[in-house]
């Protein structure tokens, strides 16, 4: 998470004002002004709705980063805490799961400002670990191995312009982010078929492109 | 996909594709969630959305993003024919059900009381005020009760060690309701459970994997004694596992 993502979501409140809500009146819409009029058992029912909407979602949102299944539960019922707080003086200026989004990810950051407490030791072994590349290179019999993976990475680069623009993308969807065939098509707005077609082109010409390149199984 | 397992070349090729793809974003700041969302509803433009599009290939921390709200998003439009209903037989709800309760508790609501009686009521309602109390405290244990066994519901993970060799007991007390929760060795789009135990022969159809790869189901009133649990799924369907355990009756004997 960057620091302008941190920033704006360090705080849930004051909740938005009215004026360009979400298009229409859907069940979560009539379920977050239910709320926000009734009372009791009608109040209850409303949040249940909103609550049973996005329970999966919500769930899903802290397994991705990483959290246990019970600390993604706790998060989870954090989270709706959170949203039952603010529903209330919820205003409809900002689309809902966009204020959703806010409040998940503050209570994600005070999880994890929690967390860090006592892992500074962690920090430490990153740093030592950053040294090793530069005593590695100051080593004579390792720079041979250097330059031919220099020589090997231009080869790569030319390749990698080479693709076209979508196969390129796709592909980089694939393995820079570690993306799944549904998820890449979401993000470039094609679908499956195009992504699949488009990453076994991609593995075909760099396999052709690159003498002796091989990707694993479960790469493209 | 595990990074940790790919070859150097890959990994070099990561980076290369990494590389490109900033460069070709150039420098800016990360996409609002607005933008994103606009992007997800397809109201923005198609130049805009083009450069939207090398951003988000750029940046895992805004396609991450992109993806939290789509999913968000995606939860407001899917159907919800359970939603604010006491529907416990429902084995895929149980889960969003069981934490319905615990939310209840930690938020500390009590039941809420549908309608507040007439104001001629009142005095009717004083009178009868021992009575009430009485009632009160007798539906109270009965809700108590209800939540323990939603919420603390009882869980049987019966796993790939737990298939073949052994046969795991519980457990479980009369009129308690159990929950199993199976890990199949296959990814389907959909499960069939069959059971079958004392007297009891169950199917359940349309079962699907939860965000941790696992299946949930629900048994009201197992008798003791040895079930199988057969799960086939997937097109065409097959037997996927077969999972066998036992109920015994705390302090008791299998029958």
């Amino acid at each position: 998470m960057n620091d302008q993502e941190a920033a704006s979501a360090s705080d849930t409140g004051p909740p938005p004002r009215a004026g360009s809500g979400d298009p229409g009146e859907d069940r979560v819409g009539a379920a977050v002004r239910r709320f926000q009029t009734a009372r009791g058992a009608d109040r209850d029912a409303a949040f249940r709705l909103i609550y049973e909407t996005y329970f999966r979602a919500l769930q899903r949102f802290f397994a991705r980063r990483g959290l246990s299944a019970d600390d993604a539960l706790d998060l989870t019922q954090e989270t709706f805490l959170g949203i039952y707080k603010g529903l209330e003086t919820y205003e409809h200026r900002e689309r809902f799961a966009a204020w959703l989004y806010r409040v998940a990810t503050t209570t994600y950051l005070k999880w994890r400002r929690r967390a860090a407490t006592g892992k500074r030791s962690g920090v430490e072994i990153s740093r030592d670990a950053m040294d090793q590349p530069e005593a590695i290179a100051s080593t004579p019999g390792l720079q041979l191995g250097t330059l031919v993976a220099e020589e090997r990475s231009r080869e790569l680069r030319a390749a990698v312009a080479e693709l076209p623009e979508q196969m390129r993308e796709c592909l980089t969807l694939r393995l820079y982010h570690d993306l799944a065939y549904r998820e890449i098509a979401l993000v470039k707005k094609i679908s499956v078929e195009t992504v699949k077609a488009h990453l076994f082109r991609a593995r075909k010409k760099l396999e052709e492109r690159l003498a002796g390149f091989a990707f694993g199984d479960s790469d493209v | 996909m595990s990074s940790s397992k790919r070859t150097k070349d890959v990994e070099a090729l990561t980076a290369e594709l990494a590389a490109l793809a900033r460069e070709t974003a150039g420098s800016g700041p990360e996409p609002e969630t607005e933008e994103l969302l606009d992007y997800l509803e397809g109201r923005l433009p198609p130049k805009a959305e083009a450069a939207l599009q090398r951003r988000l290939v750029a940046s895992p921390a805004a396609t991450r993003k992109l993806l939290d709200l789509a999913d968000l998003a995606e939860a407001r439009t899917a159907p919800q024919p359970t939603a604010g209903a006491d529907r416990t037989d429902e084995p895929a709800d149980l889960a969003v059900h069981a934490a319905w309760r615990d939310f209840q508790r930690r938020r500390g609501a009590r039941p809420a009381v549908s309608r507040r009686p007439p104001a001629w009521l009142a005095g009717l309602a004083a009178a009868l005020l021992l009575a009430v109390l009485g009632l009160g405290s007798w539906v109270w244990q009965l809700e108590s009760r209800g939540d323990r066994v939603l919420a603390n519901l009882r869980s049987l993970e019966l796993s790939e060690a737990t298939r073949s060799r052994e046969v795991p007991a519980l457990a479980l007390p009369e009129g308690e309701p159990l929950r199993l929760v199976l890990a199949p060795p296959e990814r389907c789009l959909q499960y069939r459970a069959e059971l079958t135990g004392p007297g009891t022969r169950r199917t359940v159809r349309g079962l699907e994997l939860d965000e941790l790869g696992r299946v949930s189901l629900l048994l009201d009133r197992a008798g003791p004694g040895r079930y199988r649990l057969r799960l086939s799924g997937c097109e065409p369907e097959r037997e996927i596992s077969t999972y066998r355990f036992e109920i015994v009756r705390p302090g008791g004997v299998t029958s």
